[in-house]
């Protein structure tokens, strides 16, 4: 089970809102290489995991994805608050807004929604790690 | 160097020869194959004040890596 | 400066500092389980967290539901979420 805890990893207070920047930063949260598939990828490899300490660091380094996942979120929160439609739209936010409004909603920066195949959870402990090291590289 | 195989197991210092490029710090024969990918086994020694920590996004001095921005192999 | 003295921004400040140090180290260790020197560090800085939390839930509210000590109102809900610049 999870606890939650009331308070971002890192503190985020952004004071220009920037719809335009919060369009690509959306991609962190539901794209590709996003901490959406980063959290799922380790959090569901773990259960076929053999190796105690493997599993583990899995579950303590998908939970603080989770943490990750909250602040890209509230980054893009704070960038599209308060926008009225015009700026949004004169932003080039017009495509997200007309289906999600100023909704928080896992997608990549070009709009392809988030979807289970950023990762893989194929039961094999080599596996799975070497996929966990090429998505580190990708993320940072 | 210690390495740490995917058995979960520590391996011994293998005792290559340093001076050869290709085997710093890897055993080329029983304990690892080709064809796999190896990380080196990491140690615990200075560590960032928390303060410098929080900042640069690890503990580790040795795992704060510059982020360069490039892609494709592209070198300027 | 003691925690006791901390404004609220400094203590949070304060909490994200140790508990930063207490994620990454907890992680180092699931790998390194026999490291007594860094299980020194986790004791060190995880006793830190443990006493700024119940600190800040006194004198702030709590930031999670084992430091909650509710009186006459229940602040955990309706006090600002992160996102909303609360805690932050």
């Amino acid at each position: 089970m999870w606890n939650y805890e009331k308070r971002l990893q890192y503190p985020i207070n952004i004071t220009r809102p920037n719809a335009k920047i919060a369009q690509i930063i959306m991609s962190q949260y539901g794209g590709p290489d996003g901490e959406m598939g980063a959290s799922m990828r380790y959090l569901s490899q773990r259960y076929s995991m053999p190796n105690r300490k493997v599993a583990g660091v899995l579950t303590d380094i998908g939970t603080e994805e989770l943490a990750h996942l909250e602040m890209v979120a509230t980054i893009v929160r704070q960038l599209t608050k308060g926008l009225s439609a015009e700026e949004l739209e004169a932003a080039g936010f017009a495509p997200y807004y007309v289906d999600h409004t100023a909704g928080i909603w896992p997608q990549a920066a070009g709009g392809i929604p988030f979807n289970a195949c950023e990762f893989q959870s194929k039961g094999d402990a080599i596996t799975d790690l070497f996929e966990d090291m090429a998505a580190d590289g990708a993320i940072i | 160097m210690r390495i740490y195989n995917m058995a979960g197991n520590m391996q011994r210092p293998c005792g290559c020869a340093s001076s050869e490029p290709v085997a710093r710090g890897l055993c080329p024969d029983n304990e690892y194959v080709v064809g796999m990918a190896y990380v080196p086994w990491q140690n615990f020694s200075t560590v960032y004040e928390p303060d410098r920590a929080l900042e640069a996004g690890t503990i580790f001095p040795e795992l704060d890596k510059p982020f360069l921005a490039v892609r494709g192999g592209v070198c300027r | 400066m003691m925690i006791s003295q901390m404004n609220q921004a400094q203590l949070l400040h304060w909490i994200d500092m140790v508990s930063f140090a207490v994620v990454e180290i907890t992680e180092y260790l699931d790998t390194h389980p026999c490291d007594e020197e860094a299980m020194k560090y986790f004791n060190h800085y995880a006793d830190l967290r443990r006493t700024a939390m119940r600190a800040y839930a006194e004198k702030y509210g709590p930031l999670t539901i084992d430091t909650a000590n509710p009186d006459n109102y229940w602040q955990w809900a309706s006090s600002p979420w992160p996102w909303e610049g609360g805690n932050c």
